[in-house]
């Protein structure tokens, strides 16, 4: 008896210990190349090397110093939060489309929304670029904006959908019935509830637009946001201020992830 | 609109479809000032479709819902003044009870200082004056009845609309918050719909119940008349317990299928009759009745329940109808399975459902 309930607590053990080691196994394996890319940013050699054989801060002086760098990183950003704006607020109506009111065309409408993450990015590119070509939009940071938009729309609907469905229209309904016209229960009812999910998903949205290239490469024209210049420096110059830049995009998501999840702590505090 | 039969709400021919089915068939309703009356329903009646057009979160297909005498048929919720306590409450869990009391008021552009005056004076009427600065969530179920309650009267609706708040509470809980809405009102005044399944609680607090089966009023009328006077088997079965005898009338007898003849208290062509378990007299001792004061049957005794205050038997008559008996439980009185007695019920109990359709 005694032997074969020592052997089960063993065999459990193992088991254990095996299920750890390959937890570890898989996040390093996602980790290494982030971490590998910080040594490199402070190579002190011109090339991209790994270990680098001498160190310095070079390169980030190097991004700081160039206009170019500055200007793409600028440009990024402002393609970045107009596309956020437009994806979150349009998403938002998609999403109450989708959870209420369009209940023959609700899962339809969920699907063509969902599009531009299924069709691939290349396809949408030309199609994009023959279309924006027309309208003059090609070359226009605007242009890239809207189309990012457009890119960003799956993970703002899919965010905004999960929430909205979770969340207790009767409570809407109620501030109407207390005198509030839809628009202001929206306003004030709806919108603070949801506002974590409006949050993450304006978060998915800058993030799927700052770090796109595809769409990038086609409508910029002779300027370029930050993932095309970043292109464009490893195929003519192969120097580590790429690896420069990626650490600091790195620690630019990571600070954001992190106020967004103390905005949710906060109210989660309150809400549930 | 005249002023000794001034009705607060007028529901008139009121027509709700939903794809195929029919929600609601012409519906006609008059609730006077300061009633108290209750849409008594199974689920999928029609009643929550009813409430939900009278609030304004519907509309109807046809017909006209008119509130102190306005044509409301197509106005807003907003529009209608309509306080409405909802069967989860819903509270808004980012704001405080304070500020929830006050949403009403905001909504119509009272001063804050007013508003959260007057949001005080509605917490303190529903004893929740201390609790003003709690969120929802830090509230216990009753508690946030209240607030919900409060929140609907605040801005003195001419119309307070309950969608079951009740069911969600324990049945202690459940009976002291129907005593108090109930006082509470009363003494304002308030014209009150309220929506329920629950038979008891329908007769325990209303003026009026209208019993609502199929899209369709079945019958409205006065608790008691509702209890004593049901106008068709659905109303009879959903509204206490009931045995129901099928039969031939004859002037003031009735013959039930099964051969047992009762005498009525007045002729009749009806061939249903209902007999309520509590109007029947269980006894060991065999005593000569006149017939034309009560109807005396010789029974067994099939099972028996206690359930506290009384006892329910289930009997069945010489003739061979099954009927169930509802007595008060003196401990010197129980009868044992199998026991023969005698069973007795007046003329005046044996009543006839006047409405013939089946339902």
């Amino acid at each position: 008896m005694l032997e074969r309930r020592s052997r089960t607590r063993f065999l459990r053990r193992i088991g254990n210990v095996a299920h750890h080691i390959f937890s570890w196994v898989t996040f390093l394996f996602l980790l290494t190349p982030l971490l590998i890319v910080i040594p490199i940013s402070f190579s002190g050699g011109s090339y991209l090397s790994f270990p680098p054989e001498s160190y310095s801060t070079r390169w980030y002086e190097t991004y700081f110093a160039q206009d170019s760098w500055i200007d793409a990183t600028i440009l990024s950003l402002q393609v970045g939060v107009v596309a956020t704006v437009i994806s979150v607020a349009v998403g938002f109506l998609f999403a109450l489309g989708i959870t209420r009111g369009l209940r023959k065309w609700g899962p339809a409408l969920e699907k063509v929304a969902l599009a531009p993450m299924i069709v691939p990015s290349i396809v949408y590119s030309v199609s994009m670029y023959s279309l924006f070509s027309r309208l003059g939009l090609v070359g226009n940071w605007f242009g890239i904006a809207l189309a990012h938009a457009i890119l960003c729309l799956p993970f703002v609907v899919i965010v905004l959908t999960a929430s909205l469905r979770e969340y207790d229209i009767d409570q809407e309904t109620a501030a109407m019935g207390l005198g509030a016209s839809r628009l202001t229960a929206i306003r004030r009812i709806t919108i603070p509830q949801i506002r974590p999910s409006l949050l993450s998903a304006a978060f998915l949205a800058f993030i799927t637009s700052f770090d796109e290239l595809v769409v990038a490469m086609f409508l910029s024209g002779t300027f370029g946001t930050l993932p095309k210049k970043m292109f464009d420096n490893i195929r003519l110059q192969i120097d580590p201020t790429i690896a420069a830049v990626s650490v600091m995009e790195i620690l630019m998501v990571i600070l954001v992830m992190a106020v967004l999840m103390r905005l949710n702590r906060a109210n989660v505090g309150r809400l549930s | 609109m005249t002023n000794e039969n001034q009705a607060v709400l007028d529901v008139q021919k009121i027509r709700k479809t939903y794809g195929r089915v029919e929600a609601l068939r012409e519906i006609d309703l008059r609730v006077a000032a300061g009633e108290f009356l209750t849409l008594l329903g199974a689920s999928g009646s029609g009643k929550t479709t009813l409430l939900r057009i009278i609030a304004g979160f519907e509309t109807p297909d046809s017909g006209r819902v008119s509130i102190r005498g306005a044509d409301m048929t197509w106005a807003s919720a907003a529009e209608r003044q309509i306080g409405m306590v909802f069967q989860n409450y819903a509270l808004f869990p980012h704001l405080t009870v304070l500020e929830n009391v006050m949403f009403p008021l905001e909504m119509r552009r009272i001063t804050r200082r007013a508003a959260a005056d007057r949001a005080r004076a509605a917490l303190d009427s529903v004893h929740l004056g201390v609790f003003g600065d709690r969120y929802p969530r830090q509230l216990s179920g009753g508690q946030q009845q209240r607030v919900a309650l409060a929140r609907a009267i605040v801005f003195e609706p001419s119309l307070l609309l309950l969608d079951e708040p009740f069911s969600a509470l324990d049945r202690r809980l459940r009976e002291s918050m129907q005593q108090e809405v109930k006082q509470l009102q009363s003494s304002l005044g308030l014209t009150t719909i309220f929506i329920t399944h629950d038979q008891e609680e329908a007769l325990v607090m209303s003026d009026r119940i209208a019993v609502i089966g199929g899209g369709a009023i079945r019958q409205i009328g006065t608790p008691a008349e509702i209890y004593y006077h049901p106008n068709s088997i659905s109303v009879a079965t959903f509204v206490g317990e009931s045995n129901i005898f099928e039969g031939a009338p004859k002037g003031r007898s009735f013959y039930a299928a099964s051969g047992a003849h009762f005498s009525l208290a007045a002729p009749t062509d009806c061939n249903r009759m209902l007999i309520r378990p509590e109007a029947i007299t269980l006894s060991r001792a065999s005593v000569p009745a006149d017939p034309r004061e009560a109807n005396v049957f010789a029974a067994q005794v099939l099972d028996r329940s206690f359930v506290g205050g009384f006892t329910v038997y289930r009997v069945r008559l010489a003739q061979g109808d099954e009927v169930s008996v509802r007595a008060i439980a003196r401990e010197d009185a129980i009868f044992q399975p199998g026991e023969t007695l005698q069973l007795t019920v007046a003329p005046a109990d044996c009543r006839p459902l006047t409405d013939r359709s089946a339902a």
